[in-house]
């Protein structure tokens, strides 16, 4: 044992766990039996005011523990939900204008049926006065010209 | 305290908050330094012991497992407001504790009094979140190591280990304000 106790030794001894030349030293060192005791008393203190401070927290306003019984509500700050809902009309709002908008160029349905594009193929043909540089087969379905065979071929 | 029949602890839940409700708010409040938080803390503690009380099977006392559910909602606690740092930044003076009440004294000897109790407060709020809990569990709530080690769920020896640094640490702080 040096002349003083250690780091760890005073630290043993504080918490109540020092071994049996720790506490003969203590025994015959006053610097060191002072400064132990001092720090004791120090952390008594601490409780007692600790203690106190609780016990008029709890007089002066008492815990409402029955309301522990019942689920907390999840408490989110208004402007959170705020940020939400615009985050989500933000979203959503290109996606209803794209759709609600009709296109200004649409093109009539194109017919599938071949009597029906026979008969547009005739009136095309048969018109009195047709334009110059007209494609001839303008109201033809470009992929079913190429993909089905047999059709208006 | 372990029972026969551990359900038996929860019949009359309303008893048990008025035995165990001052050491559990104590120990919360000296965690986190904030009286309204801890008694949110507090009344979260007794809702969840209510919620699982199925799983307590008498293994430690009602006093123990209670603290080790107070200990993991100050753990988390402490980790949220680790990542709030704009809280941090708001967070005003935590409550203080600097009113002794022995007022036999002069008031020259209160003050000194009041300083060092502030003292070992500042210090314990400088600790890690580990050695904070064991010392306040040792030296405010009068646990022994045992209990501490059933409480925090760490060995005996880790707990010894937590203890004598979080002492060292205090004491150094303690040293550096006189």
């Amino acid at each position: 044992m040096r002349n003083h106790l250690t780091e760890d030794q005073f630290a043993r001894c504080a918490a109540g766990q020092g071994k049996r030349a720790e506490l003969e030293h203590l025994r015959k060192c006053t610097g060191c039996a002072a400064e132990l005791d001092d720090f004791k008393t120090g952390l008594g203190r601490f409780r007692t005011a600790l203690r106190q401070r609780v016990d008029d927290r709890l007089a002066s306003r008492p815990l409402h523990l029955g309301a522990a019984r019942a689920p907390r509500a999840i408490r989110v700050p208004l402007w959170r939900w705020g940020v939400v809902f615009a985050s989500v009309i933000a979203l959503l709002l290109p996606f209803f204008t794209t759709v609600s908008k009709k296109p200004e160029g649409a093109q009539p349905g194109i017919e599938t049926n071949a009597n029906a594009i026979m008969d547009a193929v005739n009136r095309h043909l048969s018109r009195s006065v047709p334009a110059p540089m007209e494609p001839a087969f303008s109201l033809i379905p470009t992929e079913e010209f190429i993909t089905e065979p047999g059709g208006v071929q | 305290m372990n029972t026969a029949n551990p359900a038996l602890e929860f019949e009359d839940f309303d008893r048990l908050v008025e035995q165990h409700r001052t050491r559990v708010f104590r120990f919360v409040f000296a965690s986190v330094h904030d009286l309204d938080l801890a008694e949110t803390i507090t009344q979260d503690c007794f809702w969840n012991a209510y919620r699982s009380r199925s799983s307590f099977r008498g293994e430690c006392s009602v006093n123990t497992w209670l603290m080790r559910i107070a200990i993991n909602l100050v753990r988390n606690q402490v980790r949220n407001r680790r990542f709030q740092f704009w809280k941090k930044a708001q967070r005003v003076d935590s409550d203080q504790i600097h009113d002794w009440p022995d007022h036999r004294i002069s008031p020259e000897e209160r003050a000194a009094v009041n300083e060092q109790v502030q003292a070992i407060w500042e210090a314990t709020d400088r600790l890690s979140e580990r050695q904070r809990t064991v010392f306040l569990l040792r030296f405010v709530e009068d646990l022994d190591i045992h209990e501490i080690a059933q409480s925090t769920g760490i060995s005996e020896s880790a707990v010894n280990v937590h203890l004598f640094r979080a002492v060292r640490s205090v004491r150094r702080r303690l040293g550096r304000n006189k």
